[in-house]
C-alpha cells in the first residue's frame, strides 16, 4: 500500500480538508494561512499530474473506496456496490485543466484579495469548489456525481456573493443558485429514474444496461437540461454575465473551470453513460444549441459597455465551440467518419485553450479594475501608459481566444472550422463569423481601456503575485500555439479517443474483462 | 402499484414547485416552490425504492424479500445538500431585502435597465 496507489482519493480529498482547515489557520497567523493554501494547491496539482501520467502511461485508473484493494469494483455476486473513482484520457485531461486554473486562481488571489475583505472565506470556498470539480471528473457513480456537482454550485455561489457589503454580487448570486439548483434537481431525478430502472448507480454498470427505452431518454433529456444549466449553453445562459461580471477575477477563472467540468459531465453522460444507445437526434441538438450559444452571445458582447461583462459572455461564447465541436462528434458517433474524430479533438482541445486564454483574460480584467477602480469601458482608457504587462496580457489572451495564428486559440478552432464544415458548411461560417466579430470586441475592448491619452487613476499598483498568476497562463497559450501537434498527439487525441471509442475501455477497466 | 401512484404524485409536487417557482414574482415565494420541488424529486426517490410485501432491511429479521436501503441513504444525503442550497440562497434574500428593500423579482431588476 504506497501513497501512489491512493492518487485519485487523494486529489479530492486533500484540498476538501485543506479547505476546512484554512479558516483555522487563519486563526494563527495570516502568513500561515496563505502557506498552508500553497502547500494544499501544489500537492494537489502533484497528485492531479502524478493520476495524469499514470492514466497517459498505463491506461484508466479505477479506485475503489472501501475495497481491500482499489481495484476491487465488483462486490461478491459480480454486481458493482462500492463507490468507485475512475479516471480515463479525458477525466484525467479535465482535471489537468482545473489544475492549471486552480494553480493560477491561487496564486493570484494570494496578491489580489484583500485581508480586510474576507480573504480567508474567499480562499476556503475556492478550495472547496476545486474539490468539488475533482470529484465531478473523477467519479465513477451517478449519485456521488450529483454531490459534487451540488458541492461546486454552493461553493461556486457563495464565491459568486461573498462580497455581501456590494449589492449586486448577492443579486448574481442568487440567480446562480437557483439555476444551480434546478439543474441539480433534474440531475437528481435522472440519477432516481435510472436507480429505479436498473438498480444501480455505477456508471460503467448503467452503461453496459441502457438500452434507449423511455425511462432512458426521459432521464436523459433531464440530465442533459441540468448539464447545460450548469454549462452556461443558450438559452440556459443569463446566470452566467452576472456571475462571471461580479466575482472576482480569480473567482471568475475557477468558474471558467467548473463550468467546462459541467461540460465534461455533459460528454461523459452522452458519450460515455449514453454512448451504446446514441442517436443522432441528440448530436443534432447539441450542435444547434452549441451553434446558438456562439452566436447569441458574440452579438450581447458588442453591447457590453463593463469590461467584466465583456469577457463573460466571450467565455460563454466559446463553450458555443466545445458544444458545436461535440455535437458533430455525437453526431457521427458509431458510425465512424474521420471527421467525427477531429471535430472532437477540436473541442477537447479548445477546452484547454479556452480555459488559457479566458482565464488570462479575467484576471487582466482583475488587474484592470485594481489599477483603475473599475471596469467601466466609457470611463477607462489609457491604461497601457502605466499597466505593461497587463495590457500586453490582455491583447495576448484576446488574441488567442479569437483564433489569431499563432496562438493556441488559432490551432483548436481550425480542427472545429475543418470538421465541421464536413457536416454543415453554414454552421462553419457562422462560427468564423462569430470569431471575426469576437476580434473586434476585443480590439475595441483594448482600445477603450488601454489605449489613448494617459488618465489619473485611483487605484492600486500590482502586485507580483498577481503578474505571476497572469504569467502562468500565458505561458500555456504561447506554449500550446507553438507546438500543436506536440500537444494534440499526446493530451487531446488521447482525451478525445476517451470519449470517441473509449467507452468499452471504460466499461472494460470497471466491470472487468 | 403504490409505487407508481407515489412516484406519479412525487412528479406531480415537482411539478407544482416549479410551477410556482415560475410564475411567482416574489423571492421567498420563488425559493418555496423550489423547495416543493425539490421535496418532490425526494419523494420520488423514495417511491422508486418501494417492494411490494417487503419487510425492513435488517439482517435477522427472517426471511422474505427485504427493501431495498440504499435510497433511502441517499434520500439522506439528497435532504441535506437541498438544506444547504436553501439555506445559502435565504441569506442571498436577506441580503438583497437588506440593500434593495424588497423582494420582488420586477423591482429588483428595475434598476438595472436604467443604469
Amino acid at each position: 500500500m504506497s501513497l501512489a496507489m491512493h492518487v485519485p482519493i487523494l486529489a479530492i480529498a486533500v484540498p476538501l480538508l485543506g479547505a476546512f482547515a484554512l479558516p483555522l489557520m487563519a486563526k494563527v497567523h495570516h502568513r500561515l494561512r496563505d502557506l498552508w493554501a500553497l502547500v494544499v494547491g501544489a500537492f494537489t496539482v502533484a497528485m492531479i499530474v502524478t493520476l495524469a501520467v499514470q492514466v497517459f502511461t498505463v491506461g484508466v485508473q479505477v479506485y475503489t473506496l472501501g475495497a481491500d484493494t482499489p481495484d476491487a469494483t465488483l462486490g461478491p455476486q459480480g454486481f458493482p456496490i462500492r463507490i468507485t473513482l475512475v479516471a480515463d484520457a479525458m477525466g484525467a485531461f479535465m482535471a489537468l485543466i482545473s489544475a492549471l486554473l486552480g494553480g493560477a486562481a491561487l496564486i493570484y488571489a494570494l496578491g489580489f484579495l484583500e485581508e480586510s475583505k474576507g480573504k480567508t472565506l474567499s480562499m476556503s470556498l475556492f478550495l472547496l469548489l476545486w474539490a468539488g470539480m475533482l470529484g465531478l471528473k473523477l467519479t465513477g457513480d451517478m449519485f456521488n456525481f450529483f454531490v459534487f456537482l451540488e458541492l461546486t454550485s454552493v461553493a461556486a455561489c457563495g464565491l459568486i456573493g461573498y462580497r455581501a457589503w456590494e449589492s449586486r454580487p448577492p443579486e448574481a448570486a442568487f440567480k446562480t443558485l437557483v439555476m444551480f439548483i434546478l439543474g441539480g434537481l433534474m440531475v437528481l431525478l435522472a440519477v432516481a429514474i435510472l436507480y429505479g430502472e436498473y438498480g444501480a448507480l455505477n456508471m460503467a454498470f448503467l452503461s453496459a444496461q441502457i438500452g434507449g427505452s423511455l425511462l432512458d431518454r426521459v432521464a436523459l433529456g433531464l440530465l442533459l437540461g441540468g448539464l447545460l444549466m450548469k454549462a452556461g449553453a443558450v438559452p440556459m445562459h443569463m446566470w452566467a454575465p452576472d456571475a462571471y461580471g461580479e466575482a472576482d477575477a480569480n473567482t471568475a477563472i475557477v468558474l471558467v473551470a467548473n463550468t467546462q467540468a459541467g461540460l465534461y459531465a455533459l460528454f461523459r453522460v452522452v458519450f460515455t453513460l449514453y454512448g451504446g444507445a446514441a442517436t443522432p437526434e441528440v448530436g443534432y441538438l447539441v450542435t444547434t444549441l452549441g451553434a446558438l450559444t456562439v452566436l447569441v452571445a458574440v452579438l450581447m458582447a458588442v453591447v457590453q459597455t463593463n469590461l467584466g461583462r465583456l469577457v463573460a459572455y466571450g467565455a460563454i461564447s466559446q463553450i458555443g465551440y466545445m458544444l458545436l465541436a461535440a455535437g458533430v462528434g455525437l453526431v457521427t458517433l458509431g458510425v465512424g467518419p474521420e471527421f467525427g474524430r477531429v471535430a472532437l479533438q477540436g473541442g477537447v482541445f479548445h477546452m484547454f485553450n479556452d480555459a488559457a486564454c479566458i482565464g488570462l483574460l479575467f484576471l487582466c480584467v482583475g488587474a484592470v479594475r485594481r489599477a483603475a477602480g473599475s471596469g467601466d469601458l466609457r470611463s477607462l482608457g489609457g491604461l497601457a501608459h502605466t499597466e505593461k504587462w497587463t495590457s500586453g496580457f490582455f491583447l495576448l489572451g484576446a488574441l488567442a481566444l479569437a483564433g489569431i495564428p499563432p496562438l493556441n486559440g488559432f490551432a483548436s478552432k481550425l480542427m472545429i472550422y475543418q470538421s465541421v464544415f464536413q457536416l454543415s458548411p453554414i454552421l462553419t461560417a457562422l462560427a468564423v463569423l462569430a470569431s471575426i466579430l469576437l476580434l473586434a470586441v476585443f480590439v475595441r475592448a483594448f482600445q477603450g481601456a488601454f489605449l489613448g491619452p494617459r488618465q489619473s487613476m485611483s487605484g492600486a499598483p500590482l502586485s507580483p503575485a498577481m503578474l505571476a498568476g497572469m504569467a502562468v497562463l500565458a505561458v500555456v497559450v504561447i506554449a500550446f500555439g507553438l507546438v500543436p501537434d506536440l500537444v494534440v498527439r499526446h493530451l487531446v487525441a488521447p482525451a478525445a479517443e476517451a470519449l470517441w471509442t473509449g467507452r468499452d475501455v471504460y466499461l472494460a477497466a470497471v466491470l472487468g474483462g | 402499484m403504490e409505487g407508481l401512484t407515489a412516484a406519479l404524485m412525487a412528479v406531480a409536487l415537482a411539478g407544482l414547485g416549479l410551477w410556482t417557482l415560475v410564475r411567482r414574482r416574489n423571492l421567498i415565494w420563488k425559493l418555496l416552490g423550489l423547495n416543493v420541488a425539490s421535496g418532490g424529486s425526494i419523494l420520488f426517490l423514495v417511491a422508486v425504492a418501494h417492494r411490494p410485501h417487503a419487510r425492513p432491511p435488517i439482517i435477522g429479521l427472517g426471511p422474505g424479500p427485504a427493501a431495498d436501503p440504499l435510497p433511502q441513504a441517499l434520500v439522506l444525503t439528497a435532504i441535506v445538500i437541498h438544506f444547504a442550497t436553501l439555506a445559502l440562497s435565504l441569506v442571498y434574500v436577506i441580503l438583497l431585502t437588506e440593500r434593495r428593500h424588497t423582494q420582488d423579482v420586477p423591482k429588483l431588476e428595475r434598476p438595472r435597465r436604467r443604469r
